[in-house]
């Protein structure tokens, strides 16, 4: 199985010093789902930050899907981040409808319209979101507010999946309907990290779980 | 192409009734220094010396040189204007190809030679006429109007001011534009769009308002010649750049592209404002 997350010694302080991860080191299979847990301020998002080439390395190596990011141009930085979907923690959508929302996205990155409509609906259509297509996106209740934002993480088909806390302020039965989705893209072959406070939903299936305390992994 | 212009349609979206306004503004100030760039060389044209080969002016009488731009009723109207008044007692008109300059002229007898002055005074006021030359040897000229090296001075320091003014409102104005857009410049940052797709169509809106303040430009200054051509009465007319035609049209020409130039560093000193934290996730 290839490789598709490596970190190795990974170092990252904020500006004031504080050092937020500490000698991280990892790697994440090909086809695999990850979770990621910590409490609050543990550098869960700047890892996830990193790992989608959103925040640039201090020290360390970050190799995602082969490439080493520090090294890399902004041109090819951008061609990386468009293999990497992404939803961030508290996933504010576009005051737009739902489809017009993941269309964003797909025009943005160069489809036109009709593509762009097409690639949009398969990806609603995997997240059970097709009778909310002209629903105002922000309306919607917070599980579809996930489901929504996965839809836009997966609609360009990437190959690796970082999801920041999906689980945030979702009810017991929501965070299901959410572990049973996350599988269900899971089987399709994509890599996925998630990341999450915890605790854990009852129905999460992952390869793998990974603990994240005062910026050092825990395996 | 296509992404452009899908961009920058969501861009305008986002633009609000307070950000519509700032814009507005920011159109209006490039107008105003536009305005004063045209008054410089339209207003500011050094008044043409009289001519080496002046007509000899009869003892007793008042030369009237007119603008070469009148029509021949235009010429009758100011002939008659100038016989009817107490204190002309003859006027004869001379056609310019009996005098061997480009415009005709009146001769004037005053009714009597104490009141000459306030004559020539009174004679160069008049819309149409651009030089009077008087028995005395004393002279007026009502136009073309010449500008001070103060007034010139003056128009450029209004100039600097309202390029000054306009980036500080076109940074206001973006601010407020952008606030409205900053979700979808994180999901293009997130999803991986290029810099060079996000940021053209912002630098686009600015160059719109520079657009729009240099066509309005060139609509003021075609409107302000029509009326110069037409109504040789009007003062306008005494700005001898107005009434030539190539000029107003270089003035427009250059108005327009600077007002482009101004509106793409405002559209640019917007775009720059993207690169601060609040339009990137996980910064």
């Amino acid at each position: 199985m290839s490789v598709m997350i490596q970190l190795s010694e990974l170092h990252f302080s904020s500006e004031d010093g504080i050092k937020v991860l500490e000698d991280v080191h990892l790697h994440v299979d090909r086809g695999e789902l990850v979770l990621v847990i910590g409490p609050a301020a543990s550098g869960k998002s700047i890892l996830l930050g990193l790992l989608g080439t959103q925040v640039r390395p201090q020290l360390g190596q970050i190799l995602v899907h082969g490439r080493n990011i520090a090294r890399l141009s902004q041109a090819k930085l951008a061609d990386l981040r468009r293999q990497i979907g992404i939803v961030p923690q508290n996933f504010v959508p576009l005051p737009k409808t739902v489809l017009e929302n993941v269309a964003f996205k797909l025009r943005a990155l160069g489809d036109f319209r009709e593509q762009a409509e097409e690639k949009a609906l398969a990806a609603l259509e995997l997240v059970d979101l097709t009778s909310r297509l002209t629903a105002p996106a922000r309306e919607l209740e917070p599980l579809d507010r996930v489901r929504l934002g996965l839809a836009i993480a997966i609609c360009n088909e990437p190959l690796l999946l970082l999801l920041d806390e999906p689980f945030d302020a979702l009810s017991a039965a929501d965070q299901e309907a959410i572990c049973r989705l996350l599988e269900q893209i899971h089987l399709l072959g994509h890599t996925m990290v998630v990341a999450t406070r915890g605790p854990l939903p009852a129905e999460v299936k992952a390869s793998r779980i990974v603990h994240l305390s005062d910026g050092k992994v825990i395996e | 192409m296509s992404t452009f212009f899908y961009i920058f349609g969501d861009l305008l979206r986002a633009v609000n009734r307070h950000s519509a306004g700032l814009l507005l503004g920011v159109v209006g100030i490039l107008f105003a220094g536009l305005g004063l760039f045209a008054c410089l060389f339209l207003l500011g044209a050094p008044a043409s010396p009289a001519p080496a080969s002046a007509p000899t002016v009869p003892a007793g009488q008042i030369l009237v040189e007119l603008s070469p731009t009148l029509s021949s009723s235009q010429i009758d109207a100011l002939y008659l204007q100038i016989r009817d008044r107490a204190d002309v007692a003859t006027i004869t008109y001379r056609l310019p190809e009996e005098l061997g300059t480009e415009q005709g002229a009146f001769f004037v007898r005053p009714v009597n030679l104490g009141g000459t002055r306030a004559l020539t005074e009174a004679l160069s006021a008049i819309s149409g006429v651009v030089h009077v030359v008087s028995p005395t040897g004393s002279t007026a000229r009502s136009g073309p109007l010449a500008l001070s090296s103060g007034v010139k001075i003056g128009l450029l320091v209004g100039m600097i001011v309202c390029l000054i003014s306009s980036l500080i409102v076109g940074r206001l104005a973006f601010r407020r534009v952008l606030a409205g857009f900053r979700g979808e410049i994180r999901m293009m940052r997130l999803s991986g769009t290029e810099e060079r797709t996000i940021l053209p169509p912002i630098i686009a809106l600015g160059v719109l308002c520079g657009i729009l303040a240099g066509a309005l430009l060139v609509v003021a200054v075609a409107v302000l010649h029509y009326v110069a051509t037409a109504q040789p009465g009007a003062l306008l007319h005494a700005a001898s750049g107005l009434v030539a035609s190539g000029r107003v049209l270089g003035v427009s020409i250059a108005g327009f592209f600077l007002g482009v130039l101004l509106g793409g560093l405002i559209g640019a000193l917007g775009a720059s404002l993207t690169q601060s934290r609040e339009f990137q996730d996980y910064a």
